[in-house]
This record gives C-alpha cells, structure tokens and sequence, in this order.
C-alpha cells in the first residue's frame, strides 16, 4: 500500500518539545507506525516548527533538528510552485480562504493539494476536517486505521 | 594559462544570439569568454549557500542522503524538559500546544 502522508507541525512539536503532552505516547507511535510509508511536512510547517524549537530550545538546536528532520528516510520538504504572477497566488489563495479557513492554514492546504498528499495528519483536526482535498486524521485515529 | 580541455555543446539559437549580442556590445571578447563567465556565476551561486540552504532545496527534490535507518523518533534534543516548557511558557504565556499553533495562525 503506497500512501503520502503529510505532517502537521503540532503532531512534531509534541514529540520533540511537548513529552508531557498526554498525546506523546501515541504521537511517537504514530511517527514510528509511519515510517514505512512517505511522510511528507510542507516547508510552512517546517518553519513553523523551526521557530517553537527556536523559542522552546536555541539557534543551534533548533537548526540541528531542522537538518535532521531533512535526513529521516522516507520524509522530505514539499513546496507549491513559485507563483507565475501575485495576482493568481492570491487568487488560488482565496479560493482555500473562502472555505473558512485562516490564511495561515490555506497556505498549508495550498501546499497540500499542489502535492497529491493522500492523508494529513494534525491534532487539529477541526480546523482542516472538511476544507481539504485529503483524508484529515488524528494520529490515534490513522493508527486505528492503519495498523490495527 | 591555466590547462582547458574542449567541451563541445549544444545551444539554443535563441540564446547563442543573445550571447553574441554581449560579444557585440563589447562586454566579453568571444562567446568562449561569456559561457566560461556565466558558469562561474552559476557555480558561485552555489557554492555561497550554506547547509540548511542546500538541504532544503535538496529536499524539496527528493535528493538529500539520507542517514540509513533514521528515523523520526530517532531525532533528539539535548535540552531538558523543564527548560523547553519554561521557556515556552515565557514566551506564549502557556504551554498548551493547541493554543500556540492557534496563535502562531493567528487563529484567536
């Protein structure tokens, strides 16, 4: 079974910076479960991750984690193309927006459907359940789906 | 002089234009002159960019080696617990990560 699964960056920072989130046990389960098949952090998420270990951690660590997220086998960056014009990036960009979603998240879906991701993963599921062209799980519940 | 080897290519038309029109306005001697120049820009490109810079790119390709059987639960940080979430907490004024992602999407 081939699957492109994509990462939310909560899912991340609970298993590097949040151990005693109660999700931790199951979020590192999920990250090992995954490991056979792609996984794939839109470069927004990465960032986004890059500055909490910046806050919760230094420079140095933040940057070494950043390298070696790029060196996990079965994981890498995924992008949307550079916009030919602004006008059709904002364009694209409000189409995503108008299904009720904050920009910062449309950038993310955005991403997302420009890459054929078949689930993305979040602890935050509200807020992409139904506003994007993929399956929307938690970790618990592609766990459930998945493995068992 | 330093030793050059002969390396025959092929090129647009369109673009070999364009090199002679810089031979033309006086900016390089012959089309050897411009070729060998843009390749040195191109190499300096890449050559000023630092790890993350390269890695990214090569990521973003597929392309990056990587470590044989490592993993995302492999990933450590030498920091300990207290210190993340108290600095975590500094800053967000909370350690709940729904919370945070919520406000870094400024979603509150």
């Amino acid at each position: 079974m081939t699957q492109l699964i994509a990462i939310d960056t909560d899912v991340l920072a609970i298993a590097y910076l949040f151990k005693r989130d109660k999700r931790y046990k199951i979020t590192m389960e999920f990250l090992k479960e995954s490991a056979k098949f792609q996984r794939i952090i839109t470069l927004y998420n990465l960032l986004e991750l890059y500055g909490l270990l910046v806050i919760g951690t230094n420079v140095q660590i933040a940057r070494k984690v950043y390298i070696d997220l790029l060196k996990v086998e079965n994981m890498r960056i995924i992008t949307h193309e550079l916009p030919v014009s602004w006008g059709g990036f904002a364009k694209d960009l409000m189409t995503i927006i108008n299904r009720k979603v904050h920009f910062s998240d449309a950038l993310i879906i955005y991403t997302i459907e420009s890459n054929d991701v078949d689930v993305f993963v979040t602890w935050n599921k509200k807020h992409f359940e139904n506003k994007i062209n993929c399956i929307v799980l938690t970790p618990e519940e592609w766990l459930e789906k998945y493995t068992h | 002089m330093p030793e050059s080897i002969l390396v025959q290519v092929r090129i647009p038309e369109k673009l070999l234009k364009k090199v002679e029109k810089l031979c033309k306005e006086g900016y390089y001697r012959s089309k050897g002159e411009v070729i060998i120049d843009a390749i040195r820009h191109l190499l300096e490109r890449y050559e000023q960019k630092d790890e993350i810079e390269k890695l990214t790119e090569l990521s973003i390709l597929g392309k990056v080696p990587k470590k044989k059987s490592f993993d995302l639960t492999d990933i450590t940080i030498d920091v300990d617990e207290d210190t993340i979430l108290k600095n975590i907490s500094e800053y967000f004024g909370t350690e709940n990560i729904d919370e945070i992602i919520n406000r870094l999407r400024r979603r509150l």
